[in-house]
């Protein structure tokens, strides 16, 4: 009896271990590990897909170098397919191995496809359940392929490059870091319109012979109607999004112009803590949003050697200029958002969370109101520390 | 039934027929049981001489006691006695010569008299049983035959050979007395004497193996440990008909409740310190004669990873260390399997820079990971065996082509990846951090458990194998004890002394299972009060 449960046991457990095919089995030498996805489209209106993939070579192994992972290359495939999909699979034919998106962590979209419409070019990557919803997402004048095949000043994987660079950047408030998850929120939600990053080919100012005459640089950013790009935006547009949106994330600085004959002098500031808030106002059944922000600043570089930092009344000018300043940051942003249409702050959202039954009303009719929509923004913000130690 | 009885007429006529090839052991025992001793001296030479045959080691020697010029053999085995003791028994029969004549005029030979009067300084025993005193021969003592008596006088002369006390090898600490068990009983319950000053260790004990006959104990404090449990290792252990024991784990493997399981139900050990804590908390211990190994039962899994140093140390000290060998412990029982899991599973999960650093390793590599890492386990317990068995002067030699030759050459020549020797060696290393050796082996059985799990399902099948090997560990019993205990069933106070060791003067109940009779082991808290407080 025992040894008939025994054995029926035994085979069920061999069952378990031989019949389960192993379903998500791979080996990682029979994969391609991808590190950037870049789309681009033909002239025919195809896809051209790029991957980024990296080369694991043994070599690596031997202590060539202690720099981790960085130090294995990397090369970028293209295909031409009618949707990714096939796109993909096609890459096959030029690796031998499956794609393995598990550790892809940038998305290069041209400019075309970005105005064509993403949603249906980005379905393929949210449905496939092994891309990250973490990887970041940046738009290109250039094509996409281009920029994955430049060289990146320190990585030898431009992917990892650039997505050190958007991350890096962030904290000019110069760029604009989206993921494929926050963007798809974006682009799902009614009441927002998404932003996103950007990276571009700028020219080389360093005579090193061992750059290239253009490198990859991150700055500005593009904001969405819809799944449709319909703007760029400078790099001091793109802090006055980030003032609003990610205020946490902006470290300065903000730089103040002294009046005078000399044009040179200016005051570096440097901003820490700032927080955000916006809200809604109803006046007279008019809708009206106020932004009220709070920052502290820090001087950390002043380029007027003859007015000292502890002087008052410099103090009282810097002040009010670094409120002026960032104000008018902002400001510049919310009136190239008024001018696509594009609610990139999420003006509908914050009404209809405070006033669900207003935005109700207003909803059909959102574009036109966002268009006139006054924008109050009340500064807080006040120079600190003069980051000296006398 | 018929030839026995023939057999045993003609053995009554004749000893030599005792030596017959035909007979068989079974038979030659039945017939050692139905000797009996002679009234004449010479027969009863004779009749041992007939029953040890041909060996070489008998030593007759032949004494004269009184004027009357009395004849006596004392009867010994070489070796097995202590030579000074066969002197003082010598001299102690011819000492008081007067004595025995005065008194030999009375009576014939009075062996009463001479137990009592002249060997009253010799542990003495009268006996007319043959096969005991034979079997009392066979373990040291010597055997004094007198004409005309058909008693003998059995002198305890035992004088074994024996190895001083040292240092266990298996058990090694910190902290703690150095002493170990050793090979004979009677010096391993004396090591356990020496650390109870109380009548209330009772050690009882028995013979096990029809052959052997090895003296067994069982040691438990009285009024601490269940009188059921008591009772019930008495009748398992009694039960046991082996010809031989030759260790405790002989009696170990009859006595367990489930012999089906890898892990160890019973906990053995050769620190006497490590014996005694247990009893104290209402175990019992079963010694065995010729081996340094005692066995304490009941066990629980928690029993088996702590180490004694746990105790010695101060208990946040004591706490970190047994900590560190649960997780070690655990790591060596899953490590390889994780490894496999997120590799071919789950790669995602790991850091992109570490993921890059693997791939690149096992690039173009020959075996696929399941195979290259059950290749690698397996050479790690042949070299483990090896170095085990090899002779000291070898061994070291053989770690050194275990370790570099075959460790380098293999990565150099591209057969395995530098991260699997290293998974191999760390789950090696972690595999040493349990104190008991046999817990230890049974992780090494499951490791394999679990690569075949990994390897075929991923982190899941990691899961069903965690939940098969908990729900198998929670079924156990160890003398009818669950073995989980205090996890499994959850005991709140036994708690303080599991993963974590609290401070003793905390502990103030002994295991609630076990010292169940007599909860309380200290009076309420002794924490130290401040002086102020002791003022008041």
């Amino acid at each position: 009896m025992i040894n008939k449960r025994l054995t029926i046991l035994a085979l069920l457990i061999f069952v378990v271990l031989i019949l389960s095919g192993c379903a998500d089995y791979k080996e990682i030498d029979e994969t391609t590990l991808i590190k950037g996805i870049g789309i681009d489209l033909t002239e025919d209106e195809q896809i051209k897909y790029s991957l980024q993939i990296i080369q694991p070579s043994p070599n690596v192994s031997q202590g060539e170098s202690q720099n981790g992972a960085t130090s294995s290359g990397a090369v970028t495939i293209s295909v031409v397919g009618e949707t990714i999909d096939e796109a993909s699979r096609k890459t096959i034919s030029l690796t031998g191995r499956t794609p393995y998106y598990g550790h892809s962590e940038l998305i290069v979209i041209n400019e075309k496809v970005a105005k064509k419409g993403l949603q249906k070019y980005l379905d393929y990557l949210v449905r496939k359940h092994d891309i990250r919803g973490t990887s970041i997402m940046v738009f290109v004048k250039e094509s996409a392929n281009k920029i994955l095949n430049s060289k990146h000043v320190l990585q030898k994987i431009s992917a990892i490059g650039i997505q050190h660079s958007v991350n890096g950047m962030n904290q000019m408030g110069y760029n604009i870091t989206t993921d494929l998850f926050q963007f798809m929120t974006a682009l799902e939600s009614k009441t927002i319109d998404p932003v996103g990053g950007i990276i571009s080919l700028t020219k080389n100012l360093s005579s090193d012979k061992n750059l290239p005459q253009e490198i990859l640089a991150s700055f500005g950013g593009v904001i969405f109607k819809g799944d449709k790009l319909v703007d760029w935006l400078t790099p001091k547009e793109t802090r006055g999004y980030n003032w609003v949106k990610e205020p946490k994330e902006v470290k300065g600085p903000v730089i103040i112009q002294v009046p005078g004959k000399d044009k040179t002098q200016k005051v570096s500031i440097e901003v820490k803590n700032s927080a955000t808030k916006i809200r809604p106002v109803i006046e007279n059944n008019k809708i009206k949003m106020e932004i009220k922000i709070k920052s502290l600043g820090f001087v950390i570089e002043n380029m007027t050697p003859e007015i000292q930092i502890e002087d008052k009344k410099f103090r009282k000018f810097l002040n009010k200029m670094f409120r002026q300043t960032v104000k008018n940051e902002i400001e510049k942003t919310i009136q190239k958002s008024k001018q696509n249409g594009a609610d990139i702050f999420g003006f509908a959202q914050v009404l209809n969370r405070k006033y669900p039954k207003k935005y109700q009303q207003v909803s059909r009719e959102w574009d036109s109101i966002l268009k006139d929509l006054e924008v109050d923004i009340l500064i807080d913000a006040e120079i600190m520390r003069s980051h000296m130690l006398k | 039934m018929k030839i026995i009885e023939k057999l045993k007429n003609i053995f009554e006529n004749n000893n030599k027929i005792y030596n017959q090839e035909s007979l068989n052991l079974e038979d030659r025992d039945k017939l050692l049981h139905k000797i009996k001793f002679k009234n004449s001296m010479n027969e009863n030479i004779e009749q041992i001489k007939a029953v040890f045959g041909e060996s070489y080691d008998l030593n007759f020697r032949k004494i004269k006691i009184g004027q009357e010029k009395k004849v006596a053999v004392l009867f010994y085995i070489s070796g097995l006695v202590d030579s000074n003791a066969i002197n003082d028994l010598l001299k102690n029969l011819e000492v008081d010569l007067l004595q025995i004549n005065e008194h030999l005029k009375k009576k014939k030979v009075d062996l009463e008299y001479i137990s009592d009067h002249i060997l009253d300084n010799q542990d003495v025993e009268l006996l007319d049983d043959f096969d005991n005193a034979m079997e009392k021969a066979t373990n040291g003592s010597s055997i004094l035959l007198f004409e005309g008596s058909s008693f003998c006088m059995v002198c305890e002369t035992k004088g074994l050979k024996l190895r001083s006390i040292t240092e266990p090898n298996s058990e090694m600490s910190i902290r703690g007395p150095r002493d170990g068990f050793i090979e004979s009983i009677v010096t391993n319950s004396s090591l356990l004497r020496r650390r109870i000053h109380s009548p209330h260790l009772w050690i009882k004990d028995m013979k096990i193996g029809s052959l052997s006959r090895t003296r067994v104990a069982m040691a438990y404090i009285k009024g601490l440990a269940s009188e059921e449990l008591i009772e019930e290792i008495e009748t398992r252990l009694r039960k046991i008909d082996w010809d031989t024991i030759l260790e405790s784990g002989y009696i170990q493997e009859f006595i367990i409740d489930q012999p089906k399981t890898i892990f160890p139900l019973v906990e053995r050990t050769e620190r006497p310190d490590k014996v005694i804590s247990n009893l104290v908390e209402g175990k019992i211990a079963i010694l065995t004669d010729n081996t340094p190994f005692v066995l304490i039962l009941p066990t629980t899994y928690n029993m088996l990873l702590q180490a004694p140093d746990d105790y010695y140390e101060i208990f946040p000290i004591g706490s970190f260390i047994r900590l560190l060998r649960f997780i070690a412990f655990q790591m060596s029982t899953i490590l390889p399997a994780f490894y496999i899991a997120v590799i071919t599973y789950h790669p995602e999960l790991l850091p992109v820079s570490l993921f890059l650093r693997i791939a690149a390793t096992r690039e173009g590599l020959p075996f696929p990971i399941l195979f290259e890492s059950l290749l690698m386990e397996s050479i790690f317990e042949v070299l483990r065996e090896a170095g085990l068995r090899l002779p000291r002067s070898i061994g070291s030699a053989i770690s050194i082509v275990g370790a570099l030759v075959l460790g380098e050459a293999a990565i150099n020549a591209g057969l395995v990846s530098p991260p699997m020797v290293v998974i191999v060696a760390l789950t090696a290393i972690a595999s040493f951090t349990a104190p008991s050796y046999a817990l230890a082996s049974s992780a090494r059985m499951l490791r394999y458990f679990f690569i075949l799990l990994a390897g075929a399902l991923g982190l899941y099948g990691i899961l069903i194998g965690f939940i098969l090997s908990l729900v198998h560990l929670c079924s156990l019993r160890s003398f009818g004890q669950p073995y989980m205990q205090p996890y499994a069933p959850l005991i709140w106070s036994d708690l303080k002394d599991s993963i974590v060791r609290h401070n003793l003067w905390n502990q103030v109940k002994r295991p609630k299972l076990f010292g169940g009779r007599t909860p309380d082991r200290q009076p309420k808290y002794q924490k130290k009060t401040s002086p102020e407080e002791d003022t008041k």
